[in-house]
Formats: structure tokens, C-alpha cells, sequence
């Protein structure tokens, strides 16, 4: 790779700044584009596998026109989860942020092999995982919770997938290491500090995952394994079981900040680019700093709120994570207010009047702004659902109901989603050098993204809060099923065609860019937006400081964790892993 | 008083609906917590 550097008069010896040039810029560019495109095609299978969930919760069950290939509804909800939740998310978030960070920090890769190492790993880990999940090996939905058992390969691909997302942290680490030498006394820039903060604190969660797969599944999966124990008769010993509740508990570790790993990247677009998109600037650039670092301490030690019906962990461990969870609302609300008074500037700007009136002048017109917009209106619902579902006692009325899918799909799949599909609208531009393939069918996209999503989640929710449905049950073929429920289905399918209609939207979009031929190349090229704060001015070094967050996040879990995680060691129970029933 | 000009009024009326809602919508699962008789 080739780079440009600065002489170096006025700067100190081994500070030359390394400038970001146009073969910086293909190396970005390039990785960001496989990340993202990876990240498309499984969103691509995982989005139809969707819509067969909802037609069969309304008595629809066309599962049987995908035999053999997809047997089951349960292998095809574990498909759907896997595929857009953990695949589509990291693929997208790792590619997103390599193009964040070099762009943000003007630098190029410090060295681009990392970001090629991480890609290749992680591209592995999907095809590993693929293959158990489409032969349906490995039916055991996205929280593989013990004692069910999938083929050793699912696991051994989530781990691939989970050490390359480490990686591509790695890569930009180094990158910011440089830079960090290179302008030392600079204020790290707020976006290029945004995505860190969040690649950290996904290494310091996924260790949960990783310490739940090596120890207490991998070993007894791979005993299972008939070829492995051929190949290596000594491993047949290693089937040994599990411990259901210390195997969740390291789940949740994971699971919950897992939650921020997929709307921080959002909330990044949110604070730093959309003001830029519709006329605004940053309202406040150092509470946007404040929100990363609050997340980066606050994250973690929230686990337990997803385990309240678990009967093996002690009341006040569940009680000081409920605290914890609650107290992160604290920075989504900072969220709340910084990001809209930064879009009425831009609105105001724009000639909007009045207390709300203002709203219409926003860039509705722009399907990368729309679609953003739309994605923090469904968020504001999700955050609604998530602080009840996160009460303590309340949570007993929706636990396990189809109140969680609900709520899970105005989070991951609106807040998170739909910000994607807005940062694709202008980074598909940038990246192929074409124009969107058509601006109307991609805001056709974003609206039918929103309405399909307000109906299928104001149904779910519905159901769930009312009647009690169970998530993750093949409702169409319920006896249980009452009559009862049978208009809140009716809302969820109608929501469900509509996003059914936006996928497809969004796929013409995406592949027509892609696709179109060279003379729809742009004449000028797309710039990433960045939002201006508002009032520039120096920036207080413990917002730019990362060992008193980063102390504060290890002490918070060493408290909320430590002390219960060493008993649940301490009193593990191993039980044999259950034979497969699908 | 005079007013800063950079004071986002609708961002403050915004977010005052928001929590309004926040408070039916809570509300409204708790009444229903309690209509189940969680609490005796």
C-alpha cells in the first residue's frame, strides 16, 4: 500500500502524520464493501425465512415447499436468528466501522492485513456455521442454550465468526495507535472514538460467549461427533455435559451488550452523520462523547435481566442488574434529546416553525435520512417495551410471550436494521462510485419498512401482553391456540406483507446500484456525511481518556459478576446434553 | 425573558409526549400485572 506523508517540519520525530490517499482509500473501500456484502446475502436468506415465521404463526405453514432443504420451522426461526442477528449485524457493523475509522481519522489501515485476517475468519466461521444450519444439524435457535446439542461446525463457525470480529477490532486499534502518535494533543474525532468505544466493549461481552462455547459446549459437541472421534479417538472422553444455568449466564454476558453492539453503530449515524443529512449540526458534541463512554460502563453488567425466571440466581444479583439496566436508560435518553435537537437545528435551518410543525421540514425526501428517521421512531417504541420488559416484576407478564419478538424487532430489526439500510443509501454510492439504482422505490423501502414494523410489533406485543402466546412456537399449529388471538395475527401477516414488500424493495435497490452499468457513475464522488457541533471548542480530556472508563467497566463487572459467576463455578452441575429432537 | 436562539423547544416538546407515552404504555402493563393478581 502506498501513502502519502507529510514533511515533517514543526512535528516532532516519529509524529509525521500519514495521509489517507486514493490507494488508502480502494484498501477501505474494498473491505468495507466485502464486509457489507457478505452481510447482505445472509440478510438476504434470513429476511425470507422471516416472513415464513409470520405466514405460519397465521396458520400459513409453507415450510413444506422448502423441503428438503429448510425441514422445520424451528430450523428455519434458528437460520432466520442466526443469519440476520448475529451474521448480517457484525459482517455489517465490521465493515461500516474499518470505513468509519480511516475515514474519520483520515489515516489509512495501519496494517490492512489485520482487517484481510479478520474478514477471511470471519467469512470462514459463516460457511463453518452455514453448513450444519442448512443440513439441520444445528436447530437450536440463535441462544443454542444446553442441553440441546448442534453439530460441532455451528460452533466452531460462531467462534471463527466472533475471533474475526475481534480481529477487525485489532485493525483498528493499530490504526488509531498510529494516528494517536502521529497528532498527539488532538481531540480523537467523535466518530473514530464512537466506533472504538464500541469494538471494545464487543471484546470485553463476547468473552462470555467465548468462555460458554470452549468450555461448556465445543468439548461434548465434538465427542459427539462421530468423524472427529474417528479421527481422534481420545476426544470421545470429553463428552462430559453442561451446566444449563452457568451456560446462559455466560450467554447473557454476551447477549445483552450484544443488544449495543448493534445500535451503537446507529446511534453513531444518528449523533455524527443525519444532522449533516438534513441541514443541522451536533447539538452537543461532548454529550455525544459522554453517551459512547457511558455505554462502554454500563453495558455489561446488565445480563441477568434476561434470566429473572432462572431459579438459580439469587434475587439481589438480579435486582443490582435490574438497577444497572434501568440506569442505561439514562444515556438513551441523552440519546433522545441530543439527536432530535441536532435534527430541529437542521429543520429550523431548513425554515421549520412552531413546537412540532418544524418536524415536516426534515429531509424526508432523502431515503438515507428517511429511513434513519423512521428507524428512531420504532426505536423510541422498542425503548418503551424494553423498560418493561426489563422491570423486575413486570416482566413476569410478558416473559417468554411473543411480546419479546415484538419488542427485539422494533430494536435489531427497526433501530438497527433500518439505520443500516439508510447508511447503505449513501454508502453504496460511494462505494461503487454509481447513483442509487432509484431514490423512489428506496424511500418506497424505508416507508413500508416502517409501517409493515409498527403493525408485526404492535401485534406481537399485543398477543403476548393479552394472551400470553409463547415466542418461539409454531403458533399456527398450536392446539393452545384461541380464537382470541386471532386478530392480533391477522395485524402481524398484514405487517409482515409489508415488509415482505420492503425487502424486495430493498434488494432491487441494492443489487440495481450494484449492477447498473457505468453510466450511472456519479460525477461527483459521495462524501461520508459528518455533522458539525454546534459550538466547536475544545474538548474535556476525560471525554477523550479511555483508562477511567475502561477501570470503570472492568470494576462494574468484577461486582455485578465476579462473586456470582466464581458460585455458579463453584456449584456446577453437570448434566448430560440432550439427544436431538428435531 | 429572552429566549436563546439556540434552545430546541421542540426537542423539549417532543420529548415531554415521549414521556407521556412512556408513562401510558408502562402504566397500562402494570395495571394489567396487577388485574392478575401478582401481588396477593
Amino acid at each position: 500500500m502506498s501513502v502519502q506523508t507529510l514533511p515533517s517540519a514543526g512535528l516532532a520525530e516519529g509524529s509525521r502524520p500519514v495521509l489517507l490517499t486514493d490507494s488508502g482509500h480502494k484498501t477501505v473501500n474494498r473491505l468495507t464493501g466485502l464486509n457489507i456484502g457478505v452481510g447482505i446475502g445472509a440478510l438476504t436468506i434470513g429476511l425470507w425465512l422471516g416472513v415464513l415465521q409470520g405466514l405460519e404463526h397465521a396458520g400459513l405453514n409453507w415450510y413444506s415447499y422448502l423441503a428438503p432443504g429448510i425441514k422445520t420451522y424451528y430450523q428455519g426461526l434458528t437460520i432466520h436468528g442466526v443469519l440476520n442477528a448475529l451474521t448480517w449485524t457484525t459482517f455489517f457493523i465490521c465493515g461500516f466501522f474499518t470505513y468509519v475509522v480511516a475515514n474519520s481519522l483520515k489515516r489509512p489501515l495501519r496494517f490492512p492485513w489485520i482487517n484481510i485476517l479478520a474478514f477471511v475468519l470471519m467469512a470462514a466461521g459463516l460457511l463453518l456455521a452455514a453448513y450444519p444450519l442448512f443440513a439441520n444439524l444445528a436447530t437450536v435457535l440463535y441462544t443454542f442454550y444446553p442441553p440441546m446439542l448442534a453439530d460441532w461446525t455451528f460452533y466452531l463457525g460462531l467462534v471463527l465468526l466472533v475471533v474475526g470480529s475481534w480481529v477487525s477490532g485489532y485493525g483498528m486499534y493499530f490504526t488509531y495507535g498510529a494516528w494517536r502518535k502521529e497528532n498527539p494533543g488532538t481531540t480523537t474525532p467523535f466518530l473514530a472514538l464512537g466506533a472504538l468505544i464500541t469494538m471494545v466493549m464487543w471484546q470485553i461481552a463476547t468473552l462470555g460467549v467465548a468462555a460458554e462455547i470452549l468450555f461448556l459446549i465445543l468439548p461434548s459437541a465434538m465427542a459427539n461427533s462421530a468423524f472427529l472421534v474417528g479421527l481422534f479417538p481420545a476426544i470421545a472422553n470429553w463428552n462430559t455435559g453442561s451446566d444449563p444455568l452457568l451456560a446462559r449466564s455466560l450467554f447473557w454476558f454476551f447477549g445483552h451488550p450484544l443488544v449495543y453492539f448493534w445500535l451503537l453503530p446507529a446511534y453513531l449515524s444518528w449523533y455524527g452523520m443525519m444532522p449533516a443529512q438534513t441541514g443541522g449540526k451536533m447539538f452537543s458534541e461532548n454529550l455525544a462523547r459522554l453517551v459512547f463512554w457511558l455505554f462502554l460502563l454500563l453495558s455489561v453488567p446488565v445480563g441477568f435481566h434476561h434470566q429473572y425466571a432462572d431459579p438459580g440466581i439469587p434475587q439481589a444479583w438480579k435486582i443490582l442488574h435490574a438497577t444497572w439496566t434501568m440506569s442505561l436508560a439514562f444515556p438513551s435518553l441523552l440519546t433522545a434529546f441530543t439527536v432530535i435537537a441536532s435534527l430541529e437545528l437542521g429543520a429550523r435551518a431548513r425554515g421549520g416553525k412552531g413546537y412540532l410543525r418544524w418536524i415536516f421540514r426534515l429531509n424526508w425526501g432523502d431515503p438515507s435520512y428517511a429511513a434513519q428517521n423512521f428507524a428512531m421512531i420504532l426505536f423510541a417504541f422498542g425503548g418503551i417495551s424494553g423498560i418493561t420488559n426489563a422491570s423486575y416484576n413486570m416482566n413476569m407478564v410478558v416473559h417468554n410471550t411473543t411480546w419479546l419478538p415484538g419488542h427485539f424487532h422494533l430494536t435489531v430489526g427497526s433501530a438497527t436494521t433500518l439505520t443500516f439500510f439508510g447508511i447503505l443509501y449513501w454508502l453504496l454510492p460511494k462505494l461503487t462510485g454509481k447513483k442509487l439504482f432509484t431514490k423512489t422505490l428506496a424511500l418506497a423501502q424505508a416507508w413500508t419498512w416502517f409501517l409493515g414494523m409498527l403493525l408485526f410489533a404492535n401485534g406481537y406485543h399485543l398477543l403476548g401482553l393479552h394472551h400470553g402466546a409463547p415466542r418461539r412456537s409454531m403458533l399456527g399449529d398450536a392446539p393452545y391456540r384461541a380464537v382470541e388471538w386471532t386478530p392480533y395475527l391477522i395485524e402481524t401477516v398484514v405487517g409482515v406483507t409489508f415488509l415482505f414488500i420492503s425487502a424486495t424493495l430493498f434488494f432491487i435497490v441494492v443489487f440495481g446500484t450494484v449492477l447498473s452499468p457505468r453510466s450511472r457513475r456519479l460525477a461527483q464522488p459521495v462524501e461520508m456525511p459528518v455533522a458539525e457541533p454546534l459550538h466547536p471548542g475544545p474538548t474535556p480530556k476525560w471525554l477523550d481518556t479511555w483508562t477511567p472508563w475502561l477501570a470503570g467497566a472492568i470494576a462494574l463487572i468484577l461486582l455485578s459478576y465476579g462473586p456470582i459467576l466464581y458460585q455458579l463455578v463453584r456449584d456446577m452441575q453437570w448434566i448430560p446434553f440432550a439427544p436431538r429432537v428435531w | 425573558m429572552k429566549k436563546e436562539p439556540d434552545t430546541p423547544h421542540g426537542t423539549i416538546a417532543l420529548l415531554l409526549v415521549y414521556a407521556l407515552i412512556i408513562i401510558f404504555l408502562w402504566s397500562n402493563v402494570y395495571f394489567t400485572m396487577l388485574s392478575r393478581g401478582v401481588t396477593q
